[in-house]
């Protein structure tokens, strides 16, 4: 779960009369990741697209421009034909259309250009009053009267343009589909490696697919095409294709934002899905805005599909589930004290609430800091684990170890005070032994960072310090609505329900964005700082649209 | 002391939650400029800058903290 998908990089040679096959058994794989090749000279130089692209790409700009004009999405979208046999007769169909499209805007912009200067011309108007005689008041009445005419042919035009649009919106989506594919098949040889009459083409596959690519282009090319396993260094950019179960992955955003991973880190996709939410539910830690949270995004989820959004509203479903369960614990109901209200004092035997965030201050300040003084120390555990991979248990000692037995020493000094007096012996040792390794790390300089590290564990103390000020402003809004406003009693009771409502609506808005930003930020500089390296790129199989 | 430790520990809070306010929102104005800037050149840099942003908040954040252990610490002992 903490690694990716192994690479390994592979070489296609073969002659260039079997490159177009090549490619087209390549797109249907889309197992690929191509290397683009740069360095070019007089014996190795990029290919020539093959075919006109430059006319497809014109359709294909065309048609792009009607999707988005009338907001087709590709939900719409009913295969009626298999691809193959149809294309020409779906070119055919697409370009009658499009024209039948221009021509029937054309005219609707005409009619409303016409109706707006009539409207011009009607408040211009009240000639009457000029003695004029009768039929030239007449014929401009009748311009005037004509209005209702027009309008009616507009209304004529635009349903026949909706109606043309309703029935072919599935074959543009198809034919983009198809013309975006050829295109990426066209332009290819753009990224291979050409001689006079051979080409190469570099590239990445997972090391599980190696095998069977190896044996579809045997069959399909006996050996006309070879392909072969090339060595790389580590240095090299592997990109990463990510193989996390359903529930992760929408914290691959949340990477896609930062970095990726290089090849070989641990992926902190996991440990994102874990503390993540679990942040940010702390923060707002609400009922009431927590259930807005929760349906809102159930709503949205129906309305918006593309990938990043679903990853996104995923990420805030997690973090309202927590954002409810932390509600409970802290007993706020859109601000309100909710089981001092209700009259409930225990459920399970447990006091409600559990925590009142505010008069007890002191006892979350002091959790914030101690989920932070883990945080980082697990964020310099898989740093320990990353260096040690890389360089040797030696160095992992020395750059990483010497943080984490500072860290668990200023623990171990912490809670001296509670259990036993030795433990500050144990401490004050540890201290000194992190110390030693720290300046045979890092030399006298590494001490110097010490700060650093206290100022990430301090900086956890926001995790209290957003979700009280989150609360403040629930309970600001709760009291003006409750003992200012609405014991005037009359026009007052309805604005005072206006501005509890626009209240809280803006209330959670912000809450939503600080939680969720502090949530990151926590997990950008405090934990990715430890351990996190970064700078891998996407896997992107050739052939698939993006 | 009585009264006049009172409003000094008062002052005190309000100053530190005001005055590292202010601080907080013009190191974001700066940053938040820069990065808008970044990210009309490169788009991917959205992420980053957004975060970057953010990260002056901490000043205000440990203002919000020292002015609290003032009203809820130290003001009580005061009294």
């Amino acid at each position: 779960m903490l690694s990716n998908e192994r690479m390994t990089k592979i070489a296609l040679v073969g002659t260039k009369d079997l490159m177009k096959d090549t490619i087209e058994v390549l797109h249907s794989l889309k197992i690929i990741h191509i290397i683009d090749f740069k360095e070019q000279d007089e014996t190795f130089q990029i290919g020539k697209p093959l075919g006109e692209v430059s006319k497809f790409s014109e359709i294909l700009l065309s048609i792009r421009s009607i999707l988005s004009t009338f907001d087709i999405r590709p939900e719409n979208l009913k295969k009626t034909y298999s691809k193959r046999e149809v294309t020409r007769e779906l070119e055919t169909e697409v370009l009658k259309t499009e024209k039948e499209i221009k021509v029937l805007n054309e005219k609707i912009t005409k009619l409303t250009s016409v109706l707006g200067q009539i409207n011009n011309l009607k408040s211009i108007g009240d000639l009457e009053n000029l003695g004029l005689e009768k039929n030239v008041l007449n014929s401009f009445d009748n311009i005037l009267s004509s209005k209702s005419n027009l309008e009616a042919q507009r209304k004529k035009l635009k349903d026949q343009l909706d109606f043309l649009i309703k029935e072919k919106s599935s074959y543009f989506l198809q034919y983009e589909d198809f013309l975006s594919a050829e295109i990426d098949k066209m332009e290819a040889p753009l990224r291979f490696t050409t001689t006079t009459n051979t080409f190469l083409i570099e590239g990445w596959i997972s090391e599980k697919k190696y095998k069977p690519l190896e044996e579809t282009i045997k069959k399909r090319f006996g050996n006309r095409v070879h392909l072969e396993k090339v060595k790389f260094s580590d240095e090299e950019s592997v990109p990463v294709e990510f193989k996390h179960p359903a529930p992760v992955k929408p914290f691959e955003l949340l990477l896609d934002l930062f970095e990726y991973p290089k090849n070989r880190e641990i992926d902190p996709t996991f440990a994102l899905f874990i503390t993540f939410p679990l942040f940010y539910g702390i923060m707002l830690g609400d009922i009431g805005y927590g259930l807005v949270i929760f349906i809102s995004t159930i709503l949205l989820k129906m309305k918006l599909k593309t990938e990043g959004w679903k990853m996104l509203l995923g990420i805030l479903e997690y973090s309202s589930v927590y954002t409810i369960a932390f509600g409970f614990i802290d007993g706020e109901f859109f601000g309100f004290d909710i089981f001092n209200l209700l009259g409930i004092e225990e459920i399970l035997g447990l006091r409600m609430p559990i925590i009142d965030r505010i008069v007890d201050f002191m006892p979350v300040l002091i959790m914030s800091i101690s989920i932070g003084v883990f945080h980082v120390l697990l964020g310099l555990v898989l740093g320990f684990i990353n260096v040690k991979k890389a360089h040797g248990l030696k160095e992992a000692i020395l750059e990483k170890g010497s943080w984490i037995i500072l860290v668990v020493s200023l623990i171990v000094i912490a809670t001296s005070n509670y259990i036993s007096y030795l433990f500050m012996y144990v401490g004050a040792g540890l201290l000194l032994l992190s110390i030693i390794l720290l300046v045979i790390g890092e030399g006298f300089i590494g001490l110097i960072e010490i700060f650093g590290i206290m100022s990430n564990v301090l900086s956890y103390v926001r995790l209290m310090a957003i979700g009280l000020s989150s609360v403040g402003v629930a309970i600001v809004i709760n009291s003006i609505v409750m003992d200012i406003i609405l014991p005037k009693g009359g026009i007052f009771v309805p604005l005072g329900y206006l501005v509890l409502v626009v209240g809280h609506i803006g209330n959670i808005m912000l809450g939503i964005l600080a939680s969720f930003l502090h949530s990151l930020r926590l997990h950008y500089v405090e934990f990715f700082t430890k351990f996190y390296e970064g700078g891998g790129i996407k896997f992107k199989p050739f052939g698939i649209k993006y | 002391m009585g009264e006049l430790g009172v409003i000094a520990v008062i002052l005190g809070s309000a100053i530190s939650v005001g005055v590292t306010g202010l601080a907080a929102a013009w190191a974001e104005k700066h940053i938040g400029s820069a990065a808008v800037g970044a990210m009309a050149e490169k788009e991917e840099l959205f992420g980053k800058g957004l975060v970057l942003t953010v990260i002056p908040e901490t000043i205000v954040i440990f203002g919000l903290t020292v002015a609290l252990v003032l009203l809820f610490v130290v003001l009580p002992q005061v009294l």
